[in-house]
């Protein structure tokens, strides 16, 4: 079992070992890609234009990879996210996670996909102005009927993990960037779900605090066999990914 | 998401965003005020207005003869007698009919006397109904002795030199009238001197009971006895009476008694029809009636305008919260916060502010009426007339049913913007 009194400096890996205080989730063991996507293909339509952000792509990506989706803005990088995260219906194509047919959910369904297998991880954090970073963490299981108790008390465990255990009363105004993003990140984590999505994760934070970030995003897919999906342009820290799909013009080259 | 945590939320949200919170609050507050206000002073001018109708009769129709007019029967003139009282009974929703004798005597007690005193000739078995006594008893109809019940203001008339009727504060003998007797004769006092006329009995007649007067300001004037006795007296003097041009068969007018309110309008029909002369207060209580509900209905309008007003408003407050905080509603859609649960928050927070401006709005209004109802001079106000020392009304419903629309028109407000909200796109939301 891990001290989290000799939790190691900031500038190395949070979580080392697999196994952490908690049981580690039983998750079934795909051979298939968990993420299938084929033929995704997204059109914007204005009155005058049609824009087409996506075109024909195919991609697979297996458990417990940590994706870098890179390419410049109007790529269509984040159009892709936000079709794999179920945010956005495709034009055409289908995308199917962990056996189901995202394109054919209802609305319903993704609600209920997003709220238990996916966690998003935002550029501008997005965290609740008016909770405390410890109710920002428990949000989610909040939204899924968790007890006060049990949600507060596990979101002061992860927070506490992640070094913010004298912050736990604190609001976003009130932390520096790199802190906001690890309440964030301690948000997308608390459900335990199979996949994080993150949308330019260090695009709003110095170059220590930008590192940090992606060093625990590594941790957790390693760790945990969590699967992270990570749009960003910042090729550089791309390459602590696992594997980099580079996009340009709706294309995977 | 449990109940508790979106009440939770909803109440967080309202408490961050306390200034304009409290804007719309007030909003609502002085719509909820002028919907009460508006509909108390309704309720209490209505209330004036049955306690007037205590006083009138609704029932009671005033018929009199026509001696003009060829009635019924073909050739009899339109007489009041007492065929005609049996056929008046005989009208469809008739309850009862009262005959009425007017008979003109003076009268003399002790040291005083009464010159002209006009009194009401009625069924015995009928006084109780028309004459409500502070003291003493009804004239029986098997007494020999004529037997009188007056209001102390008729008391009034006896005098006991003229220089009694020009005092205004004079107020009758002083002594107690029930062991008084007093002597009554027939006519006014100018036939006594009249040698041409055949003079009256004299009768002694008892004051029996003492009619209780409407208010203290104002003492009952009536002199009642019973009509059989009457009838006896004209019988016993009827040469005079034949000189007065009297009939001692015939009455001076009738009260018809309708069963209900509705029906007066067909019986003073049927009443014509025969060609007499019926009148009834129904005509114009009709009017009165009208003339309340359209007040009312102002009233009412007045309110809803103040109330939609104040809808705007929360309608306002909540499109610019949405606005504000679309990124906000993003996250929660992309945390996985169902729809539904995302417009139950913003609902919750619509209701919150009408419950709050409703609750407000109540007291305020209390303290309004009660503040409005110590004055003590006569007001008119939209055309309706009160008069001084009315109490204000807010009764219990009046209440509950202005919190009830403050809420409704809350959450209505709220429905908008909210579905506005939820049908943004998530990430669209969230980049903006």
């Amino acid at each position: 079992m891990m001290d989290i009194n000799k939790a190691p400096i900031m500038n190395q890996p949070i979580m080392k070992e697999p196994k952490m205080d908690q049981p580690k989730i039983v998750k079934p063991d795909y051979k298939e890609p968990l993420i299938l996507a084929r033929n995704l293909t997204k059109v914007y339509k204005t009155q005058k234009t049609r824009l087409r952000a996506l075109a024909a792509v195919d991609i697979d990506i297996y458990q417990g990879e940590f994706v870098a989706i890179v390419g410049t803005s109007g790529s269509g990088k984040t159009t892709l996210l936000s079709l794999l995260a179920g945010l956005e219906r495709p034009s055409a194509g289908r995308i199917v996670i962990m056996g189901r047919g995202i394109h054919r959910m209802t609305e319903e369904q993704l609600v209920d996909f997003r709220l238990r297998d996916a966690g998003f991880i935002f550029q501008s954090f997005n965290l609740f102005e008016i909770l405390t970073a410890q109710e920002n963490v428990a949000f989610p299981l909040m939204a899924r009927g968790v007890g006060k108790q049990e949600r507060m008390e596990r979101a002061k465990e992860l927070l506490t993990r992640f070094q913010l255990g004298k912050h736990l009363h604190h609001k976003p105004g009130e932390l520096s960037g790199g802190q906001q993003q690890r309440v964030s990140i301690a948000r997308a984590i608390i459900g335990e779900p199979s996949i994080i999505f993150a949308d330019e994760p260090t695009g709003n934070l110095d170059s220590h605090n930008a590192d940090q970030i992606i060093d625990i995003l590594r941790d957790i897919s390693k760790s945990r066999g969590t699967t992270v999906l990570m749009v960003t342009h910042d090729v550089e820290r791309a390459t602590h990914a696992d594997r980099i799909i580079k996009i340009e013009d709706g294309r995977i080259v | 998401m449990k109940i508790f945590d979106i009440l939770h939320l909803a109440a967080l949200n309202l408490y961050r965003r306390l200034g304009r919170s409290l804007l719309t609050v007030i909003g609502v507050v002085i719509g909820t005020t002028s919907i009460i206000i508006m509909i108390a002073i309704g309720l209490t001018n209505l209330a004036q207005f049955d306690e007037m109708l205590q006083g009138a009769e609704i029932t009671k129709i005033q018929v009199s003869g026509n001696s003009t007019d060829q009635g019924m029967g073909g050739g009899r003139g339109a007489r009041l007698d007492d065929a005609a009282v049996s056929a008046f009974l005989d009208i469809e929703d008739v309850d009862r009919v009262v005959p009425v004798k007017y008979l003109q005597a003076h009268a003399e007690a002790e040291k005083y006397h009464a010159d002209y005193l006009n009194i009401l000739a009625v069924p015995a078995k009928d006084l109780p109904s028309m004459a409500e006594l502070k003291k003493g008893i009804y004239p029986r109809e098997e007494s020999l002795m004529p037997q009188i019940i007056m209001g102390m203001g008729a008391a009034k008339q006896f005098i006991e030199t003229e220089r009694d009727y020009l005092n205004r504060d004079y107020r009758g003998p002083a002594f107690d009238w029930l062991k008084t007797p007093i002597h009554l004769y027939l006519g006014g006092r100018d036939l006594k001197d009249d040698k041409d006329m055949p003079g009256s009995r004299q009768y002694r007649a008892d004051i029996v009971g003492i009619i209780r007067d409407r208010n203290e300001e104002y003492p009952n004037y009536d002199i009642y006895m019973s009509l059989e006795r009457v009838k006896d007296i004209q019988r016993e003097n009827h040469k005079l009476v034949r000189e007065l041009n009297g009939d001692i068969n015939s009455y001076d007018i009738a009260y018809v008694y309708a069963d209900k309110m509705e029906n007066v309008k067909t019986i003073l029909k049927r009443l014509n029809d025969y060609g007499y002369e019926a009148y009834s207060d129904t005509e114009w209580i009709d009017e009165m009636q009208k003339q309340q509900r359209s007040q009312q209905g102002q009233l009412a309008a007045l309110g809803f305008i103040s109330l939609i007003v104040s809808a705007i408003g929360i309608a306002n407050t909540m499109m610019t919260g949405v606005l504000e905080r679309r990124r906000e509603i993003g996250v929660m859609k992309v945390v996985g916060v169902a729809i539904k649960k995302i417009r139950d928050i913003f609902l919750v927070e619509a209701a919150m502010i009408g419950l709050l401006g409703g609750l407000a709005g109540v007291l305020l209004s209390h303290i309004f009426a009660y503040s409005l109802s110590t004055g003590s001079e006569e007001t008119i106000f939209l055309g309706m007339y009160f008069r001084a020392g009315i109490k204000m009304l807010i009764p219990l419903w009046l209440d509950m049913a202005a919190m009830g629309i403050a809420i409704v028109v809350g959450i209505i407000a709220g429905i908008f913007p909210t579905t506005k909200a939820t049908k943004m796109s998530p990430l669209e939301a969230i980049r903006s």
